[in-house]
């Protein structure tokens, strides 16, 4: 049997905790892929993989966040007050280490705490991106049941709550760093997700061929 | 008990349920369902649709053993429940209901 892209039926197996929904998905995709492979050849049958791939991860996210009991919303808030704890502490340090190596080095380098301070948007903005990476990443890590999703979660609910604390703190904050804020968010923590999800061995349903 | 009432991808879902009888899983239901309708639904769109007729106990499913085909995992096959039988003749009986007395005009319209 020609197995589907390993990466993507990752991916889509971190949306969504096991359960006879996501199984029957996937199984389904599987069987297709693997009949489409042999008559249409398997470039074509990745194509149809991905597009369905992205049809169905809404399904299976939206799914997943139907199912949450409250022992699963308990776990998440754990996953994703670990994940901002492990962030916060690397970046601090990281921080610590390059300015302390710039003084060191005679460099005044004050960007740094510019953008820490809200001052300049552009610069904490340009920041977001790999922070936001990392949150995803470290989710993803956190979470072995449902990696991908935890990033996402984070990132939805960093996004929400970075717009309702800037309109309520700062009043002169521009509309394009809330946009472009929330954006890098949301697309930078699902990133780290699926980086962490690509890396991780969680699946043992699939094959590894 | 009143019966639920069905939107068009639920009808055809159920009847392709009924229609495909054993052999009522996933991919059968979806490639069914596409063939007649000729639109082709996504894997999602279906099982979603599967998801709420067993929710509405319209339908009832059971896992198969797991199968190499599927890269070890199980099928889920879909049975139609009472309710859901009673669905389908409701929703005959209102579609009979609401086409009955038009036929003549429009038929070779649509031919």
């Amino acid at each position: 049997m020609i197995a589907p892209p390993l990466t993507v039926e990752r991916v889509l197996e971190g949306l969504s905790a096991k359960s006879d929904f996501r199984d029957g998905i996937l199984g389904d995709l599987a069987e297709e892929f693997a009949e489409r492979a042999e008559s249409e050849g398997e470039a074509a049958a990745k194509r149809w993989y991905y597009r369905e791939a992205v049809g169905v991860a809404p399904h299976l996210f939206y799914a997943w966040v139907r199912s949450l009991r409250f022992r699963e919303v308990r776990r998440l808030v754990n996953v994703i007050f670990g994940s901002y704890f492990l962030v916060v502490v690397l970046v601090t340090v990281l921080q610590a280490m390059i300015r302390g190596t710039l003084e060191t080095l005679g460099v005044t380098v004050d960007y740094l705490a510019r953008s820490s301070s809200g001052d300049s948007p552009s610069y904490s903005l340009a920041l977001v991106a790999p922070i936001a990476l990392m949150y995803g990443y470290c989710a993803a890590s956190l979470d072995k049941k449902t990696p991908l999703a935890s990033a996402i979660l984070f990132g939805i609910v960093w996004a929400l709550l970075s717009i309702v604390l800037t309109l309520t703190f700062s009043t002169s904050v521009p509309m394009w760093y809330l946009i472009g804020g929330t954006s890098l968010t949301l697309v930078g923590t699902t990133a780290g997700g699926m980086l962490q999800v690509r890396n991780a061995r969680f699946s043992s349903a699939v094959s590894s061929e | 008990m009143a019966t639920p009432s069905l939107g068009s991808l639920e009808l055809s879902v159920l009847l392709a349920v009924v229609r495909l009888g054993d052999d009522a899983h996933g991919l059968a239901i979806r490639r069914d369902v596409s063939a007649r309708t000729q639109h082709d639904y996504s894997v999602g769109a279906v099982y979603t649709t599967l998801q709420r007729l067993e929710e509405k106990k319209l339908l009832s499913s059971f896992t198969t053993e797991p199968l190499p085909v599927r890269g070890g995992r199980s099928r889920r096959q879909f049975t139609i429940t009472a309710t859901g039988n009673g669905a389908l003749r409701e929703a005959q009986r209102v579609a009979a209901s609401v086409w009955a007395g038009i036929g003549k005009p429009i038929l070779p319209e649509l031919a």
